[in-house]
């Protein structure tokens, strides 16, 4: 299965054709590229590629920088960096690179979530949530989602693993830009209670075996950050921004913990979490 | 209200309202740099329109005369291809060979709302195609060889996303 696609490492993208008109014909008319570009940036982003094999022009056309930052500039109003064509390509097919992390709000269960700690009561869901400030309203975070996860009055931990294998193309521009590393979470807790939120990279040779935590994998996890805060009942969006990390990454972990401070119940994790590459 | 003569390519004149005719950024600058905005008997001469698509263009000018300007795009607006009025789909039912024609006049005449109207209307006969029908609709040659576009398949199967 897996040997049907090129490793990321080792893929590289064909060269353009040579220059030739062919192709810019529409029923005998000839057509300029650009107007090729202006009706081509039409058509939704990921039906794009397919395209490329109408002719050799439109193969062209539609892997240039020129078509992509015309499609970019129909989105939003600032300029493009200047990236190859598949970034944007990517990004478009990513949700903006936004939101890697699925079920942030619990609304699917604990679908997604691998739990890694389950002390006390356990991780429950509540909708609303009950027993700390009412959520900020019109967070766009929460993608109009009112539930949280909740974590008991003993330590309770979770994980959402990111694997890169199947994002073959995210995987390649990560590697080849390196882009910031961004996750968020919106926060609260019952009493003072201590809140922690990790990021890790797992490299190639972690890439078999499913999610091992903590502390036996430190050889080969290429990074990791954590941050820790004490919260209270207000909510509290905290965030971490990773900016340098090895390459080849294969795995990146969002995981999050709450855990008891003496007479504390509960911490109250997850609103709306994403992670995004940032350039 | 004054008025302005339009010439095309096969020598025909259509006299029009001069707001509506500057729709068209590039009959704008020609009025602005050779100072005629009040001279009236002006003759503007257009070699690459013909009469035909000339009737279509002003037909399209004079229905969207009173259109507001085009809106700033709001960041993250999602724009969508189908968002023809109406109208326009109506006045858009024509052949390919005329259909592109409007295009080439639209881009020459700088007219940005009917060049986008346009080209939104061969983006819509393109959804949905595979290549080969693609081809087929606008006559485009084939020029990959079977080994050229294997090779092609597989990268874009590499790059789609799960």
């Amino acid at each position: 299965m897996d040997n049907k696609y090129v490793p990321v490492e080792q893929f590289q993208f064909h060269e353009p054709f040579e220059n030739d008109s062919k192709g810019l014909y529409f029923n005998n008319i000839y057509v300029p590229e650009e107007i090729v570009e202006n009706i081509l940036s039409h058509i939704t982003p990921k039906d794009l590629l397919g395209l490329t094999l109408v002719c050799k022009k439109w193969c062209n056309i539609i892997k240039s920088d020129n078509l992509w930052t015309r499609i970019y500039n129909k989105h939003f109003i600032n300029k493009p960096k200047e990236l190859p064509w598949y970034v944007f390509y990517c990004f478009f097919n990513t949700n903006n690179f936004v939101n890697m992390l699925r079920n942030g709000n619990g609304q699917e269960n604990f679908e997604h979530w691998t739990i890694l700690k389950n002390s006390g009561d356990q991780f429950t869901i509540e909708n609303p949530p009950s027993g700390c400030y009412e959520l900020p309203q019109n967070i766009a975070d929460f993608n109009g989602c009112a539930s949280c996860f909740v974590t008991s009055f003993k330590n309770c931990c979770k994980a959402q693993i990111i694997s890169l294998k199947e994002k073959r193309l995210l995987g390649y521009i990560i590697n080849k830009f390196m882009p910031h590393i961004y996750a968020s979470e919106w926060v609260a807790g019952h009493y003072d209670c201590i809140y922690k939120l990790s990021i890790k990279g797992f490299a190639n040779k972690s890439s078999d075996c499913s999610y091992v935590p903590i502390d036996d994998l430190v050889a080969i996890r290429p990074f990791h950050v954590t941050r820790a805060y004490v919260m209270n009942w207000k909510w509290k969006k905290v965030e971490v921004l990773v900016k340098e990390y090895p390459r080849n990454i294969t795995k990146l972990v969002f995981e999050h913990e709450g855990s008891e401070d003496t007479q504390i119940n509960f911490c109250r994790s997850h609103y709306g979490s994403k992670m995004t590459g940032e350039y | 209200m004054p008025n302005i003569k339009l010439q095309s390519s096969d020598g025909e004149t259509f006299e029009v309202d001069v707001e509506i005719a500057k729709c068209s950024v590039t009959i704008k600058t020609m009025l602005e740099d050779l100072g005629m905005d009040d001279e009236e008997e002006e003759v503007v001469p257009l070699p690459n329109v013909n009469s035909a698509i000339l009737r279509k263009v002003i037909q399209w000018a004079t229905y969207h005369k009173d259109d507001p300007p085009p809106p700033e795009d709001d960041e993250n607006k999602e724009k969508r291809t189908d968002d023809i009025s109406s109208w326009d789909a109506d006045f858009l039912k024509v052949d390919q060979g005329t259909l592109f024609e409007l295009i080439l006049a639209a881009n020459y005449l700088d007219i940005k709302g009917l060049l986008d109207v346009t080209c939104k209307t061969v983006a819509n006969m393109i959804k949905g195609k595979a290549p080969e029908e693609i081809r087929k609709t606008f006559n485009i040659k084939n020029d990959f060889t079977a080994s050229k576009k294997s090779r092609f398949v597989e990268e874009n199967e590499w790059c789609e996303e799960k």
